[in-house]
């Protein structure tokens, strides 16, 4: 057992409940042996307090009521299901649990020439803080085998809820596969080329070995077999076994990694200023002349956009587990609680403000204008897709971390316009956006490679491509993203 | 046995040449262009990066096929010349096809366990493949192109409807049609055989418009091949009865009904067995792909607009000459890049005696880099900070802040520690440490003390009396004397200054050599009372273990210059109005010491506190620097002592700005080393290279495989050519053998990558080359580990090592020959700083593998070449925003308690929390204080000091309700600490513990 200690950011992004999670080169998962509404997350009960405090401002309700809209919105678009919140209990993480999966239990021996596929359970005295070694060879430590994830059918609606979280529905290799291929329960040998038909007694001469045939296609060419037949019959390699693909997902082999489960998030930002904050003035006083040259100010007011100091309420409510793009999600509000984990913050950003002309520009775009579903959804994903032009190559001209840097955005009344938010994700700011916005070399870098992404001139995609949009961390899976609108809505270079 | 000369260059291009042979089974891992299909199906929308594979749902249920990935069909370029009158302008575009079956595997002399009758000779293997090769010639504008087509080099005659020409007034246009096909192959449909041929159709528009007096040229190869099926060899059955089917059998048992069948006759048929299984090809690929274009220009042909419009591909123009007014050769546009980077040579500066008597230091000091570390001269940036340093040491002088940046391996640790030495000598018989130098890392620390020991050895060697004391302190120094055989009993990878051969281990207190058993007796790293009983000269250190000593433990104080008494026996410190009797270990042998106040505050490698960190950071050096004149005052009697701040770095664009912010100085008492861009200039020699730094660089972008499977496939290669002599293909002769591994860091952007990484070099080179010795070094090896991995890389018992940022910064490995990049780090920064890591003084390999969905690798593939000639363009700022109100809370707390450790009767009450429970009463001295330690810079007082009230009221509240005599430290470490986390300088954000339970 070992403790560590990570940045609460990096937790709620990372480690939430059900979420996979990797140390010394184990995955692990986000999980309790109590059944709790957020299994595996002990809360920090000051934190939650003060957030709880917080909150009950007006300033934190006006946070709160916008985080839920969205939370609604956003579980209905993933599950498809209708729930109804007045609000949601945010809780502050003080201790997660990392622990080892049922799912995640199949190893193999690291050692190319050995291979031997094992259960961690079939071992009876484990170390406790690293994996054992073979139990055949001896020598070399085990690895996690290869599991199953869940891979969403196309045809399937949404990327509904397909299990319990806490049991997990990434799949073991079948039991049955890590024995030779030949050997059945009892001493039975199938293999044509026995002779008397019978296989040894030992558990262990009996266990197959796993074998990687092509290290170019590291997971495609895992094939199951036995070099260490006692009886030195010929074991050939054999394809492991294919899950059976259910109605609305099929299984994709992979090694266990993080990235089998993915955040599923929402954030409510407001901008506010103070009375005198020279360093914030400073930043906008750099930023006056270059504004109008960067946005266009019939869709972008100008004046109003500007560096500000932001407060935010991130919520982790769900997850996804499988691919980032096609697996499968589930959220974990139950009870009267709603309980979800987040974290209330202030820090700084740049603060992009849409005139009510963009709701013209939209709908002039549009060809469904008699459907406002259709309509608002179209303004989403050109705000969304906006926040990400904004954020995606921030990371490169600041030298930052990707998860430094995050963003909302608004859609308001047709009269009022919209809202785009961009901020450092530290506490307090962590001077990445003010550095930007102060240079201003490097922000017309920035903006002119934004365009260029836009335009995709380095990679030629037919499909309108949205990847040049995508970023690590979205909340929102990367879903809701068309560069092409930007491109139409002509908000960047006007000239 | 040493390398050949020209190892890394050679090396180089036969990596290229391996990874790019389309005799590889499969696909080449890079000159490739993939087919129609695989362009119009696989869009790379859902390409994730920790993927390794790409499947696409009409994949699903098909495993006999692979999961490509997306392998772009297009390759284009786009050039702008201004013309001489009357030179013709060509194109050429060379590639082949597959039409027959056959790899590298197939080769006779390769497969060992094959019948021979089932090999192919080499020149059967060249027959599965036709190469093209298609020149277009453009005399005039305003007449239609030469084109001519070389098939296999026998030229071709192209049928009318193949090219379609264009011609109009401004603007001249062919587009040339190329269809072929392969031979007959095998293939499945559902399970079932069947006979087919790939069909291939190819496209190679050309334009050459006219604006101005500008021509730009466009050529654009398409493959518009539909995507084939992957080929199968056929497999003869074994019977039991009959025993191995024959050719025939086989053919007819699968393909009778086929119409094909006639015109189907492999090579290759093999048996089934644990080696040779049914495997295959792909067709329909364009493989080695490379354009070019010959012009004779005014003008440089290729503007950063250009670059943006070339599509998968980059300039090399190493082929153009430059003549008087001309530009002639050709530029070639293929997808990878192999050149050497040009490292100025940095301006050599005075000699040592020179320096040393212009600025009248140390005649020893002189002799050791003359003598001793044969200097035949500094550079002249070195000369430039010592001089800058020296001024600001001057007590009259405002300046008090050097900020150094030079290139990396240019010798910046010499350029501070010729000053710092130097004061240490002037003030030999003062007792203290002199010096204060804090590195990011403890990995970076624990490499910079090697060099520190170096120095100082031989300084101590000229020396009579009092040695030049170096010390070390983080957090995997140990506080007591640590147990023999204790997890805290590590050893740091120190080597010896004397025979340069062995590795130092400690002998008692000190350290001893190996292998000449040398005793290193002013060195003093064993445990951390060693530092506080006998504070050395330099001390090298971190914030985050210094914090905890600011804050917590007066009795430590001695570094910042506070009298302790000390135990002789046990090195047990306290602090004391007079002397202590008694120490704890019942001894009586305790002195008083009155150590000096530091008078350097160096940051190295200042780039590396940006953001969060760095804003800490900022503070802490606030809070130290007031702490430091409160004892200058209380214990020295001089009110306002004058300390030197230096940072340096190699890669930092704003270093006024960092220095004003970062030490909270007013940008006029800065000093800039260099001062101005025309001083910069100066310090590099840019006709002449740096011949000690000489590293051949790859760049490639794989598409048709991972990012990891390429970097297996590199490493593999690159140590077998090294160990074997392997050739980049069969089909070559074997190579010159250098019968050694080739000593390799891989650099990874993720432990996950890591360890993935190890894994997977493990399974597949360790599966083939038994010696060879992998290992990592992240955060996920505990430090004994880390240690060992360094150690052993250094000893050249360990040969690749995958390390995550831990091992990028200022880590001088004896030996590093390649360096492998797997993906592009965040910062350009980081990236110099990874490449940094190889070439010193030897040559390197440096391999970069560009990750295809990551726009930042997009960036840099085309802009690398470019990025290192000019490096001060691409390097970012290192913010500092001291306006963090987070951070300025947290440290305005953290500050109370500097006070109280500080404080000539608080300070004493520290073992006893319960008598801080009247502590509002010194309130308005508390804010006084911690305002001032806070600096000048930041957050408005009026904003913080509520928060300051609060926090103080908090400690009173506590204490009045505490009812044992619990220690400060206790209550701190405990509660305190637990609630508001103010030692935490890594993050703003509170941090959470993560329990990991191993057992289910």
């Amino acid at each position: 057992m070992t403790t560590t200690n990570k940045s609460l950011s990096y937790a709620l992004r990372s480690l939430y409940p059900g979420a996979f999670a990797s140390y010394q080169g184990v995955v692990f998962r986000v999980i309790s042996p109590e059944q709790t509404a957020l299994s595996g997350i002990s809360t920090d009960n000051d934190q939650t307090f003060s957030i709880v405090e917080k909150l009950a401002t007006p300033a934190g309700k006006d946070l709160m009521s916008k985080a839920v809209k969205k939370l609604q919105k956003q579980i209905q678009e993933e599950s498809g299901r209708t729930i109804y919140l007045n609000k949601v209990r945010v809780i502050v993480p003080k201790k997660i649990d990392l622990r080892f999966d049922d799912s995640l239990d199949m190893i193999y021996c690291s050692d190319p020439n050995c291979g031997t596929l094992d259960k961690l359970s079939y071992h009876k005295f484990p170390p406790k803080d690293k994996m054992p070694s073979c139990r055949r060879c001896k020598k070399a430590r085990v690895h996690q085998a290869p599991v199953w994830i869940p891979q969403r059918l196309p045809k399937a609606r949404s990327h509904a809820l397909l299990g319990d979280l806490g049991t997990g529905i990434i799949r073991n290799m079948g039991v049955r596969q890590i024995f030779c291929y030949y050997s059945r329960i009892g001493d039975k040998c199938t293999n044509p080329q026995s002779v008397d038909g019978k296989c040894v007694h030992d558990f262990i001469p009996k266990l197959g070995s796993l074998r990687m045939e092509d290290p170019q296609r590291p997971v495609d060419s895992l094939r199951r077999h036995n070099t260490h037949c006692p009886k030195g019959l010929e074991v050939p390699p054999i394809k492991l076994e294919r899950l059976f693909r259910t109605g609305s997902h099929w299984y994709k082999m992979d090694f266990p990694r993080e990235s089998m489960s993915v955040p599923l998030q929402v954030s409510a930002v407001e901008s506010y200023d103070i009375n005198e904050d020279p360093e914030i003035d400073e930043v906008n006083e750099g930023l006056e002349d270059i504004k109008p040259i960067l946005f266009n100010s019939e869709i972008v007011d100008i004046e109003k956009s500007k560096f500000s100091r932001m407060r935010v309420l991130e919520i982790t409510y769900g997850l996804r587990i499988g691919n980032k793009f096609t697996g499968v999600s589930g959220y974990y509000l139950n009870g009267q609680e709603n309980e979800v984990i987040g974290r209330l913050t202030e820090t700084q950003g740049f603060l992009l403000v849409l005139k009510p002309s963009f709701h013209e520009a939209i709908e002039k775009l549009s060809k469904k204008n008699d459907d406002p579903d259709y309509l608002m959804n179209l303004k989403e994903v050109a705000a969304h897709s906006l926040k990400h032009a904004l954020l995606v190559l921030a990371p490169m001209f600041t030298g930052f971390e990707p998860e430094k840097f995050y963003g909302s955005y608004d859609i308001l009344k047709p009269e009022e316009g919209g809202k785009v938010y961009v901020y450092d994700t530290d506490e307090g700011g962590n001077g990445g956006f003010a550095a930007l916005m102060q240079d201003r070399d490097t922000l017309v870098k920035m903006f002119k490679s934004i365009q260029n992404r836009l335009e995709c001139r380095t990679r030629e995609c037919k499909h309108a491509c949205k990847q040049c949009l995508f970023i690590k961390n979205c909340g929102n899976v990367n879903r809701k993203l068309n560069r092409k609108l930007l491109l139409a809505l002509k908000v960047f270079w006007p000239n | 046995m040493p390398l050949n000369k020209d190892w890394a260059k050679i090396a180089s291009h036969d990596l290229i040449q391996h990874l790019r042979a389309r005799t590889m089974a499969g696909l080449p891992h890079i000159g490739v262009l993939g087919t129609k299909e695989t362009y119009e199906v696989d869009s790379p929308s859902d390409i994730e990066e920790d993927e390794y594979t790409q499947p696409t749902d009409s994949d699903e249920g098909r495993a006999e096929y692979p999961d490509w990935k997306f392998v772009p069909n297009k390759m284009s370029y786009q050039l702008t010349i201004k013309r001489v009158e009357g030179s013709p302008l060509v194109a050429r575009v060379v590639f082949f096809i597959r039409i027959k079956e056959g790899c590298d595997g197939d080769l006779i002399s390769v497969s060992d366990d094959r019948p021979e009758e089932y090999c192919l000779t080499p020149e059967e293997l060249l027959q599965a493949f036709k190469k093209y090769e298609l020149i277009v010639k453009t005399t005039s504008i305003f007449d239609p192109p030469v084109v001519q087509l070389n098939i296999d080099d026998e030229p071709v005659q192209l049928e009318p409807n193949q090219v379609e020409a264009k011609i109009e007034p401004s603007l001249q246009s062919v587009t040339v049609s190329l269809v072929d096909h392969s031979d007959v192959f095998l293939y499945f449909v559902e399970s079932k055989p069947k006979l087919g041929k790939q069909k291939f159709r190819i496209k190679f528009t050309r334009t050459v418009r006219l604006e101005k007096d500008e021509i730009i040229i466009n050529g654009e190869l398409r493959n518009e091949s539909p995507k084939g099926p992957r080929s199968v060899i056929p497999e003869r059955k074994q019977n039991a009865s009959r025993g191995l089917e024959s050719e025939k059998d086989a053919l007819l048992r699968l393909l009778r009904d086929d119409p094909l069948l006639a015109s189907y006759s492999p090579k290759m048929f093999t048996f089934s067995g644990l080696r040779n299984f049914p495997s295959g090809n792909r067709y329909g690929y364009l493989m080695e792909v490379q354009m070019e274009e010959n012009v004779v220009s005014y003008q440089y042909p290729y503007s950063e607009n250009d670059a943006a419009n070339t599509v998968n591909c980059i300039m090399d123009d190493s082929a153009l000459e430059k003549a008087t007014q001309t530009y002639h050769g050709k530029l070639i546009f293929k997808d990878y890049s192999l050149f050497e980077e040009e490292v100025p040579q940095m301006s050599p500066g005075p000699s040592p005696k020179q320096l040393f008597s212009e600025l009248g230091l140390d005649m020893n000091l002189e002799a050791v880099f003359e003598h001793d570390l044969k200097f035949s001269n500094f550079y002249l940036f070195q000369a430039a900070s010592i001089r800058s340093i020296i001024q600001a040491m001057n007590k009259h002088s405002e300046l008090d802040t050097v900020v150094i940046t030079a290139r990396t391996a240019g010798g910046k640790t010499e350029a501070f520690l010729v000053p710092v030495a130097q004061y240490c000598l002037e003030n030999r018989d003062k007792l203290g440490v002199k010096a204060l130098v804090f590195y990011p890392t403890k990995a970076l620390a624990n490499d910079q003390t090697n060099r520190y020991i170096d120095i100082l050895y031989h300084l101590n060697r000229r020396l009579d009396g009092r040695k030049i004391t170096l010390g070390l302190l983080h957090g995997d120094i140990s506080r007591m004397e640590p147990e023999q055989g204790s997890e805290e009993e590590w050893e740091l990878p120190l080597s010896c200054p004397k025979c340069d051969n062995g590795v130092l281990h400690a002998d008692g207190n000190d350290l001893k050599c190996d292998t000449c058993e040398e005793i290193i007796d002013f060195v003093k790293i064993r445990h951390r009372q060693l530092v506080y009983s006998d504070p050395p000269d330099i001390l090298i250190t971190n914030p985050d273990t210094l914090i905890w000593d600011l804050m917590m433990r007066p009795q430590n104080h001695s570094i910042f210059g506070r009298p302790v008494v000390v135990c002789k026996d046990c090195g047990r410190t306290y602090i004391s109005k007079g002397i202590k009797r008694k120490c704890d270990c019942k001894s009586s042998n305790v002195i008083l010491i009155h150590p000096t106040i530091p008078q350097f505050i160096v940051f190295d490698e200042v780039h590396m506190f940006k953001g969060t960190f760095g804003i800490n950071c900022s503070f802490f050096v606030s809070r130290l620097q007031a702490l430091l004149r409160k004892y200058s005052m209380q214990y020295h009697n001089e009110s306002s002592p004058k300390f030197v701040r230096i940072g340096s770095s190699a890669t930092i664009s704003n270093p006024r700005e960092f220095a004003e912010d970062f030490f909270d100085v007013k940008p006029e008492d800065v000093i800039l080393v260099p001062k101005d861009p025309l001083e910069k200039d100066s310090f590099y020699l840019t006709k002449d290279r740096d011949e000690t730094i000489r590293r051949h660089h790859v760049y490639i972008m794989p598409y048709a495989y991972n990012t990891d499977s390429t970097i297996g496939r590199a490493i593999y290669y690159v140590q077998m050519r090294s160990k074997t002599g392997m050739p980049p293909t069969h089909l070559q002769k074997k190579s010159d053998v250098w019968d050694q591994f080739l000593q390799m860091i891989t650099f990874v952007n993720s432990i996950r990558a890591s360890n993935n990484l190890i894994a997977l070099t493990r399974r597949t080179v360790g599966g083939i080359l038994n010696d060879i010795k992998i290992d990592g070094h992240t955060t996920d090896f505990d430090k004994k580990n880390r240690a060992k991995v360094e150690r052993s890389f250094n000893r050249g018992d360990l040969h690749s090592i995958f390390a995550t940022q831990t091992l990028e910064v200022g880590v001088d490995f004896r030996r590093v020959d390649v360096v492998v990049i797997n993906g592009f780090p965040f910062s350009f920064n980081d990236y110099l700083q990874r490449i940094g890591r190889g070439g010193r003084k030897r040559d390197s390999l440096v391999i970069t593998v560009c990750q295809n969905w990551k726009p930042i690798d997009h960036y840099y593939f085309s802009n690398a070449k470019e990025a290192l000639r000019k490096p001060s363009a691409h390097i970012e700022p290192v913010p500092i925003t001291r306006n963090n109100i987070e951070a300025s809370k947290k440290h305005i707390r953290g500050a109370l308690f500097d006070y109280i450790v500080s404080d000539s009767d608080l300070s004493f009450c520290i073992d006893d929390f319960r008598t801080f429970k009247d502590i509002t009463a010194k309130l308005s001295d508390i804010e006084n204080y911690c305002i001032t330690a806070l600096g000048k810079k930041g957050v408005l007082p009026n904003e913080i000091i509520p928060s300051l009230r609060e926090f103080v009221n908090y400690i009173e509240t506590l204490s009045q309700n505490e009812l044992s005599p619990n220690s400060l430290y206790r209550k701190f470490r405990e509660i305190i600490n637990e609630k508001y986390q103010l030692t935490s300088l890594r993050s703003t954000d509170r941090e959470v513990i993560v329990e990991v339970c191993w057992t289910r």
